[in-house]
């Protein structure tokens, strides 16, 4: 009754569905990976969406002065580095190790953007592919800062700071990028 | 039973397969809503930031220009210990209310600003600019622009000490600037601008009666220090009723002339006039002030400023300040820095 297959049938069935196995294995790979690279994308990008928050928190903050006491808003302008103070409980004094000063740091090794107030640095952001602090002033020209950072009389011109920011998790092949310019607030 | 076999060896593969797709798929929508919702929440609070920045920002603009802010910490009835203090009205997205500043002369305002689904509080410390006045040449007490020229208006707004001063307004006022704008385009030639760029600016009204009774307190005696020929010594000069100029007269400092100054002749002044009663200049006769002309009354019915002869008001920082070292002026409020709750 039941004659069953023949060689040629066997390597046929065989062959059509080691192509149909690689098919199907191939798209739940691809979607696997499609997954990771997704999962990953949004982490960059939330990463640099809440470095921008906190970089925005800061800036907006700095020279917050209620007493009166003339704050700087700015105590170092560096290209890859800017602190920023602020009378945050009004009591007419800075505290050096408290959030009352700010910075933020660009750092290589390894690739990161730090939120540094005292002695505690914590990560803002890793996989920091680009990093850089930019100075404006009113006209919205460029302040150039050297290695040494702005003078004190450059530093009163500055109007805005600008964040530029990347970063580029292994699993993605472009980072998620953001520049982010905040006007300092205390100034007129 | 080798084809059961078969169908029993592909439905689970199958399975399987749609398992694991199934699983990717709904990782994948889930990974997309999260984004959604965490994208959504993001515009949202972004949204509220930006209400609750521009609320602050059109409040400070409208505070009252003067030398303290204890009329802003009084509330909206202007009396000090009622259960308004404090109170700022703004527009219908946020409530501002006023708090003391630890130093006198600044001011702490709290927004909270709710527009769609987002709600962000912010802080911010008010101060007095430190230009005095307003930034322009003409700053008026009311909303509603002056009657026609009949003469001519000239509002120079380059600096006549250092021309690479930025630019000074023509006119200033509580009210919508465009109809200041407009107004000044209907006077075709009666009205010239040397900075045309520099457009009317929004202003809340000066204190003319706060002004006047601190010239009072300032010891200036009624009457006037004007001189036939230049120069003019700067002095505080206040004049409680109308002050007629009948003969070419040349003054300098800060003029506060209750009543309403009505030139008959030449009249030149470096500082700061102020006419809460208007002006009016007849034909043939010539107003020229350099620094600021400060102009009421309030009322829109009485007359602001009547020119048949010819006005020019050119700008001067520094008799502004030769001005306001006589008395101190009145500044406008502005921000001083910002601190985010939340």
């Amino acid at each position: 009754m039941s004659r069953g297959f023949t060689l040629v049938e066997l390597l046929v069935g065989l062959a059509l569905g080691l192509v149909a196995l690689g098919v199907l294995v191939g798209g739940v790979s691809a979607g696997a990976r499609l997954l990771v690279m997704s999962g990953a994308r949004v982490e960059a990008t939330d990463a640099v969406v809440i470095a921008a928050e906190s970089f925005q928190f800061d800036v907006r903050r700095a020279g917050w002065d209620p007493a009166g006491i003339d704050v700087e808003p700015l105590v170092t302008a560096q290209p890859g580095r800017v602190t920023l103070q602020a009378d945050v409980d009004g009591d007419g004094s800075i505290d050096t190790g408290s959030e009352e000063v700010t910075s933020y740091v660009c750092s290589t090794g390894p690739p990161r953007l730090s939120r540094i107030i005292g002695a505690q640095s914590m990560p803002v952001a890793g996989d920091v592919s680009a990093c850089g602090l930019r100075y404006l002033d009113a006209t919205g020209a460029e302040l150039v800062a050297g290695p040494g950072g702005l003078s004190t009389t450059a530093r009163r011109a500055v109007r805005a700071v600008v964040l530029d920011l990347g970063v580029r998790p292994p699993a993605l092949a472009a980072p998620a990028t953001r520049s982010v310019p905040m006007a300092l607030r205390s100034v007129p | 039973m080798r084809p059961r076999a078969r169908g029993a060896a592909g439905l689970p593969a199958a399975l399987a397969l749609l398992a694991v797709s199934t699983a990717l798929g709904a990782a994948l929508l889930e990974l997309t809503h999260t984004q959604a919702v965490l994208a959504r929440t993001r515009r949202n609070t972004a949204l509220a930031l930006a209400a609750a920045d521009g609320c602050l920002a059109t409040v400070v603009a409208r505070l009252p220009a003067g030398w303290s802010f204890a009329d802003v910490l009084a509330g909206p009835d202007g009396m000090s210990g009622t259960s308004d203090d404090g109170t700022v009205v703004a527009d219908g997205d946020c409530l501002v209310d006023a708090r003391v500043a630890p130093h006198p002369a600044r001011l702490l305002l709290d927004v909270d600003a709710v527009v769609g689904g987002g709600r962000r509080m912010l802080s911010a410390t008010v101060t007095r600019a430190t230009e005095p006045g307003a930034p322009a040449l003409v700053w008026l007490a009311r909303p509603t622009p002056p009657a026609s020229i009949g003469g001519l208006l000239v509002l120079d707004g380059v600096d006549v000490d250092d021309s690479a001063r930025p630019a000074v307004a023509s006119i200033a006022g509580p009210g919508d600037p465009a109809s200041l704008d407009a107004w000044i385009a209907a006077q075709g030639g009666h009205v010239e601008r040397t900075t045309p760029d520099a457009a009317p600016r929004f202003s809340p009204p000066p204190p003319l009666a706060e002004l006047a009774a601190r010239a009072v307190a300032a010891g200036a005696a009624p009457g006037g220090t004007f001189v036939a020929t230049p120069p003019a010594p700067a002095m505080l000069t206040r004049v409680p009723a109308d002050l007629v100029v009948a003969t070419p007269l040349v003054g300098a400092g800060l003029l506060i002339v209750e009543g309403r100054l009505d030139i008959m002749a030449s009249f030149e002044f470096s500082g700061v006039v102020v006419a809460a009663g208007g002006v009016r200049v007849a034909e043939g006769a010539r107003l020229v002030v350099r620094g600021g002309l400060w102009l009421g009354p309030s009322d829109p019915a009485a007359p602001l400023l009547e020119v048949e002869g010819d006005v020019t008001v050119q700008a001067s920082a520094d008799a502004v300040a030769v001005a306001d070292d006589l008395l101190p002026l009145p500044r406008r409020a502005r921000v001083g820095g910002i601190s985010d709750p939340g």
